[in-house]
């Protein structure tokens, strides 16, 4: 099944279909969605965001492709307590675009964050950014950020953090006297909820609900 | 209200206070200098509670109770608030969504919104901040003086009685500083204590202590009135030396 977004166009995404087509300025949202493989095409001079929020173990694949003059961003959080598979692909073809992925989120299980991007050879004025930081409590997290270039003119960065709870972020709400489980689950929640309210308000306080 | 007596605390093997020994009493407002590095954070460490700092002896009361014996959030449940010289931040957590829980954790008792943000309100108009603050990351994007305003505002909503100043007037501004700590003295009764660590005088013109003490290889070598503040600006810290225990009047 096919969908295509016009200028404007705000899509809560609660079934899922094969591709997408942008044309103009957009946004998805997602929320827990099921058997997730989802290929979205942006066409040229438009904008799409995109926000996902994940609390199922249920892995996803999501391929962009841009052509000429296109922005895209995907913010992602999520909080996983088993296994959980997120690939993203992102394939620039033309000149003029960027795509900037945030992902944000707590692992007590395992996760395995497959971020990839591409820059075709020959293509000028393009940017790949990926910022990936992770919360493991009791859990794993496996990030592989990968970025072909095959251009001389691209701006391409990644950076990926992946850690424990922080002792002097502890130390500071507990001298609060914040309870350590609660200090913990605030952190938590600021990983999950308050990354996403920076990008997004309208969809953080849909999730929130 | 706090009772210090014979402290040695080490921090990675190091011992940094050697027979450290301090009282503190309701109302009082008790400064404590001394050259860098010397331990004075150490102090404010020890009392909060962090747990990477090892107390080899001594003893610690507050209100009569053994404080090195209760839990870090205990110990600010108990009334104790500690201002760092670099305040923590914290993305993705509010001060709203923080200070709601901090009350809730005092109280037992779910902090009503409304009630909360009447109060924030009044806080933020009191010490001329924007009410935006209580909804940003914890010091996220704050200058050194937005942060330390920030520790304020919560020390306002969290209504401590002994409050620990570890180098407040580090990176302020003369006129930010004189504004904290103008705000810090209208926030004072007899029944709340200062503690001041500081190697400067600028703050103490305008919270005037009681008592000053300077503190050198890890134990006070010298107690006196604000004259002995004015005598370290005007001479140095070189002065004094360990094993001597002046006290200046």
């Amino acid at each position: 099944m096919n969908k295509i977004l016009m200028d404007g166009d705000k899509l809560f995404l609660e079934e899922c279909y094969d591709k997408i087509e942008v044309h103009g300025s957009s946004i998805i949202f997602i929320k827990d969605l099921d058997n997730f493989k989802l290929e979205i095409n942006v066409l040229d001079n438009s904008t799409l965001y995109i926000y996902d929020f994940s609390t199922k173990n249920v892995d996803k694949e999501i391929t962009i492709k841009q052509n000429n003059n296109t922005k895209v961003g995907y913010v992602h959080t999520f909080k996983i307590e088993g296994d959980y598979k997120l690939k993203y692909r992102a394939y620039i073809n033309g000149n003029n675009n960027s795509n900037e992925v945030y992902i944000s989120g707590v692992s007590k299980g395992s996760v395995f964050l497959d971020v990839d991007g591409t820059v075709k050879k020959q293509t000028v004025l393009n940017s790949l950014n990926e910022s990936i930081k992770v919360l493991t409590t009791n859990g794993k997290c496996f990030v592989s950020p990968i970025l072909h270039v095959s251009s001389l003119d691209v701006i391409a960065n990644h950076n990926t953090a992946i850690s424990n709870i922080r002792e002097d972020e502890l130390f500071y709400l507990l001298s609060k006297g914040i309870s350590k489980e609660s200090a913990v689950a605030l952190i938590e929640d600021g990983y999950v909820y308050g990354y996403m309210k920076k990008y997004s308000e309208e969809f953080y306080n849909y999730i929130k609900c | 209200m706090l009772k210090i007596k014979d402290l040695s605390v080490a921090v990675d093997d190091k011992v940094i206070l050697d027979n450290f020994s301090l009282d503190i009493n309701d109302g009082e407002i008790v400064a404590l200098m001394g050259p860098n590095g010397i331990g004075k954070s150490t102090i404010c460490k020890v009392i909060m509670g962090d747990p990477n700092y090892k107390v080899l002896k001594g003893r610690v009361t507050y209100d009569g109770e053994d404080l090195l014996k209760m839990p870090i959030e205990e110990r600010s449940r108990k009334g104790i608030y500690l201002v760092s010289q670099t305040p923590t931040e914290i993305e993705g957590v509010t001060n709203a969504e923080m200070l709601r829980v901090s009350l809730e954790c005092r109280t037992g008792v779910h902090t009503n919104f409304f009630e909360f943000n009447r109060k924030v309100s009044a806080i933020c108009k009191k010490l001329n901040i924007p009410d935006s603050f209580i909804h940003r990351s914890i010091n996220v994007g704050m200058s050194g003086g937005e942060k330390k305003k920030n520790e304020l505002l919560q020390l306002y909503v969290l209504e401590p009685k002994f409050i620990i100043l570890d180098e407040l007037d580090s990176g302020l501004d003369v006129d930010s500083l004189k504004e904290l700590a103008l705000s810090l003295v209208d926030y004072m009764d007899s029944s709340k204590s200062i503690l001041i660590i500081t190697h400067h005088t600028s703050i103490l013109k305008y919270i005037k202590p009681n008592s000053v003490h300077i503190l050198k290889q890890g134990s006070i070598v010298a107690s006196g009135d604000f004259t002995l503040a004015e005598e370290i600006e005007k001479n140095g810290f070189r002065t004094y030396e360990v094993g001597e225990n002046k006290t200046y009047e």
